[in-house]
């Protein structure tokens, strides 16, 4: 009877999520648009897991590259623990156009609550390989750790790159 | 005649910039005056500097002629280092001030010669069948500005259209090659509207700094970027990628218009090709339809309905798809699907079709009667 209790309410919380969780097809159409801009109020009011909604959108390689970048861009008013991990695993592993659009979601939503962990992340990023994705961390980076990014303009090769930085 | 009644509050804002800075430069009496044009000498497509008088009162005031066999003109303000620009007034041979409010028609709050613009600002004439390129003397009053600037078309009346068109290509993941099944798109969505597009050969632009830039045509890459588009075509810049805070855009054009003619920074479109893609692979329907829309930006055309559904463009025969009656997931967002009928079919929609609608077939790829006519009579088009 125990047993069966305890299979209950497990059963009960998993339909729970499945209630409250929003259609994904009502976080896609806010993901739509030409010229499209972050409506962070739009994102907010609808229902309680919407972040997982988010990063299996974010994390569907069959999807095509506007909606997922979107998807990573509103993660960041969720800033919740899967969020930041989701987003940190993005900038390090994804290719350098969500990678960077992962290290702006996170320092986003993240450089109040967890300043360190985005300063790490930045510096890490320093070193890709990408120019815009250095860029996007040493800009970061200028105001979480000056002195980095001081060092960051002196080894950086490309004049561009630093250019781009400094803006 | 619909007007977007709710951009006057940035109209003013811009406005009194303006006039701010203009009240505090007043040594300016007059700039040279010179006549250039964007083809040859004797192409019907002429663009000349206007010479323009201090007022006393903070404004600039010029004229131009309008010749008799005149089919449009666009009429810009610039200004070197970006500060706002725009015009008081702008009259047509009759004395009609097609920027008042109180003239019918105008374009009040819809010109970015009337809202400012940053370091630059047009109006079109005609930028609705509303309006014609009348014969004889305009008159403007122009806030501070280093110079004004009229591109002209005239001689025959438009009958078969052809525009122009000049690709360019940045980053190194796609080739120009890559771009052949998307132009082909964009050339047809205008063909099937009556207007034959001459796209050149796609320029490369290897330079690394221009693979991810920014949306923002008076920040300095982009500027330097766009200030390489020819004068005598629309100029498409396929982009790698957006740089910072315009991740999330498909394509922007240099304004409604932008502009024709002077090689500067709002003198193309840009579009993103990694946004377009799945993988590697470009999704050339939609990239073409983006190609398409911002064009339609770039020579005069608006959003035929805006995002809320609250906002409609100025031209009298596109459809429209009111919030009122139309979102029906009351989401205050208007989609494709919900305006199916309501204008989603045109190339000016808003937004493209979601992913679904495009995998089952739908496209944007329609422009109303009096669209076409815009583009027909646009300076750029011959």
């Amino acid at each position: 009877m125990k047993h069966l209790l305890i299979v209950c309410i497990i059963i009960w919380n998993f339909v729970g999520i499945a209630v409250a969780a929003p259609d994904k097809a009502q976080v896609m159409e806010l993901l739509e648009g030409r010229h499209w801009k972050l409506d962070s109020e739009a994102f907010q009011s609808l229902e309680v897991g919407t972040d997982s909604v988010l990063i299996e959108i974010a994390g569907d390689t069959a999807l095509v590259n506007y909606l997922r970048f979107r998807a990573v861009e509103a993660l960041a008013l969720f800033p919740t623990k899967m969020t930041a991990d989701f987003l940190e695993l993005t900038a390090e592993k994804s290719f350098a156009a969500l990678s960077r659009r992962g290290f702006e979601a996170f320092k986003r939503g993240f450089s109040k609550t967890d300043p360190q962990r985005v300063t790490q992340l930045a510096a890490h990023l320093l070193k890709h390989r990408n120019a815009q994705v250095r860029i996007s961390a040493a800009r970061a980076m200028r105001t979480l750790d000056a002195p980095r990014f001081k060092s960051f303009l002196k080894s950086e090769s490309d004049s561009w790159v630093r250019k781009e930085a400094q803006k | 005649m619909k007007i977007k009644l709710n951009l006057c509050h940035a109209a003013f804002i811009l406005l009194t910039a303006s006039l701010l800075i203009g009240s505090g430069c007043s040594k300016k009496e007059s700039s040279s005056s010179a006549t250039s044009t964007a083809d040859n000498s004797t192409s019907p497509f002429t663009v000349s500097e206007i010479t323009q008088t201090n007022s006393g009162d903070g404004y600039f005031t010029g004229s131009f002629v309008v010749p008799s066999d005149g089919i449009s003109f666009l009429l810009s303000t610039h200004k070197d280092n970006n500060a706002s620009v725009a015009f008081y007034s702008l009259s047509d041979p009759d004395g009609t001030d097609i920027l008042s409010s109180s003239s019918t028609p105008n374009l009040n709050g819809v010109a970015s010669g009337s809202l400012g613009g940053s370091g630059y600002a047009n109006v079109l004439v005609p930028q609705s069948p509303s309006f014609s390129a009348k014969a004889g003397t305009w008159t403007f009053k122009a806030y501070n500005n280093d110079r004004v600037k009229l591109a002209l078309r005239s001689r025959s009346t438009p009958t078969s259209t052809t525009i122009v068109v000049q690709p360019y290509i940045t980053g190194t993941t796609w080739a120009a090659g890559d771009l052949t099944a998307t132009l082909s798109v964009m050339s047809g969505i205008y063909s099937t509207n009556g207007i034959t597009l001459t796209i050149n050969s796609t320029i490369t632009i290897s330079d690394s700094q221009y693979a991810a830039i920014s949306g923002t045509f008076t920040d300095s890459t982009t500027s330097a970027l766009v200030s390489q588009g020819s004068a005598s075509a629309v100029n498409l810049f396929f982009i790698e990628d957006y740089s910072g805070s315009w991740s999330g855009v498909l394509g922007n054009a240099a304004g409604i218009p932008g502009s024709m003619g002077i090689a500067n920074s709002w003198n193309g479109v840009l579009n993103s090709l990694t946004a377009h893609a799945t993988g590697t692979t470009l999704d050339s329907q939609l990239l073409g339809e983006t190609a398409a829309h911002e064009m339609g930006h770039q020579l005069g055309l608006f959003h035929t309905t805006g995002q809320d559904g609250t906002e409609f463009d100025i031209i009298s025969d596109t459809a429209e798809c009111p919030k009122s009656s139309r979102d029906n997931d009351s989401n205050g967002q208007m989609s494709a699907e919900e305006c199916e009928g309501y204008g989603a079919e045109n190339v000016m929609f808003w937004t493209a079709w979601s992913s679904s609608s495009r995998s089952a077939g739908k496209k944007q790829e329609t422009l109303s009667s009096y669209q076409q006519q815009v583009l027909k009579y646009s300076p750029i088009a011959k």
